[in-house]
Parts: C-alpha cells; structure tokens; sequence
C-alpha cells in the first residue's frame, strides 16, 4: 500500500489481468490476508481472478454462458464476501 | 515469447495435483501445466465441466473446504488451479488433436489449431456428455460430503 501511495508501479508486469491489477497496486500481500480470513472470499477472488478481458468479445469459438456471467458476477458484487466490497474497503484505508 | 523450462520439481507436483482432485471426486476431462505466452509463466489448467453444472466460485470454495483432507502437493495450492471448461476455446484446440486418458505428454513450441502450445499435459480427454456431467457433479458433492464429515 505504502508503493501505492508513493505512485510506484511496477515494471514488466503483463497488464490486462486481475493479477497484473494486483501486482501493479501492490496489494498482494493485503489479498493474501483476505483470503485467508475468508475461504469464500478467497473462491470469489479465484473466480474473479480467472475471468479473461477477452471473453469482453465472446462469439462461437469464445462463448460466454449465463452461467459464467451469473457467477462473475456474483464473486463480484457479493455483498458480505464480494471482491469489489474488498476493495472498496481497501481503498477507504488509505 | 518462448516458454520457459518447467521444473521437473513442478511437473510431479502437477501429476499429485491430479491425483488429489481424482480423489477429490473432481475426475477433470483435463489437467495441464500450460505456459501462458502473455504472461510469460506456467499455469496450471484444469478443465472440468463442474464449471458449468456447479459455477466456478462453488467448485473453488468446495476445493478449499476439503484441502486440508487431500495429499496435495507441498508447492501447490487451491490458489495455483485455473479452471476452465471442456467448452472453451483452449480445450477445444487442444482436445481436437490430442486424447490423453492418464500418463505426460510434454507439447513444445507447437502450433494445435491455431494456437501456439507449450504444456505438460497429464490428461486431456473429450467434451463431456450431459449425463456424464451430472455423474460427475453428483460424485463430486458426494466426496466433497464424505470428506468434510
């Protein structure tokens, strides 16, 4: 948090995905502590984590199925467990 | 980007890997290191059709209840399996060229319908049925019960 708030970011990391966001906020360590307080959270997150920007595109070859979209969606906005509840509170204790 | 080598170390990891969510009840149609050109590094890929009959974030979350349970490997974790579904694009590439039932098969620099592989496959079968889904799903709440007991 301390390299967030400083603007540092960190270099040669792929950028585009959930863990390339992570790495480059520097919050590793403090979703690392979430996790393992929270096995829900932590399923949240791993599904959140797996989702692709590609799939922003699906079509026959890349198909997105209300299933998939229903269970993002929810590993998102959860209310108690939700990944963006985790870093809305994250970013309030800046 | 060229793929790094995998460490022997990590291959056997992956093969236990397998061997744990077989036991686990998972019984995955696929099971992988695959290196991610994009990223630059190994991940591996377990492709199951619980994804679909369960959602990901369940089958996630009954993993992590039951870990503790299963003779993981030391180095890896929950945290180290991407799942994906027998549907998707990358199954489907692979699957359409190679049917690997159980055993290693190391892929390098390989171009499989179009997309460009390197991996460590343990075991990379076909599309499942409706039913056979529905066997799987029901095999793996059943385990998931006996385990968490």
């Amino acid at each position: 948090m301390k390299a967030w708030r400083s603007g540092q970011r960190l270099i040669g990391v792929p950028s585009g995905t959930t863990s390339s966001f992570i790495a480059d906020a520097v919050i590793k360590d403090d979703l690392r502590a979430a996790c393992r307080a929270n096995m829900t959270f932590e399923a949240y997150w791993l599904t959140v984590r797996d989702w692709s920007h590609e799939r922003r595109y699906p079509g026959d070859a890349n198909p997105v199925t209300r299933k998939d979209g229903l269970d993002l969606l929810l590993a998102v906005i959860n209310p108690n467990n939700g990944v963006m509840k985790w870093l809305q509170e994250l970013y309030r204790s800046i | 980007m060229a793929a790094r080598a995998l460490s022997e170390h990590l291959v056997e990891a992956g093969a236990k890997l397998l061997a744990a969510l077989d036991d686990a009840g998972l019984q995955p149609e696929g099971a992988a290191w695959i290196f991610d050109h994009a990223l630059g590094d190994w991940r591996y890929v377990v492709a199951t059709s619980l994804v679909q009959t369960m959602g990901r974030s369940s089958v996630y979350k009954e993993l992590l209840t039951i870990t503790k349970k299963l003779d993981m490997p030391q180095d890896l974790t929950v945290q180290d399996i991407h799942l994906v579904a027998p549907g998707g694009p990358l199954f489907k590439a692979i699957s359409g060229a190679l049917l690997i039932e159980n055993g290693r098969v190391t892929v390098r620099d390989c171009i499989i319908n179009g997309l460009s592989v390197d991996a460590v496959i343990f075991r990379w079968t076909g599309v499942p049925t409706q039913t056979k889904a529905a066997k799987v799903q029901k095999e793996f709440k059943r385990r998931v019960k006996e385990l968490s007991d």
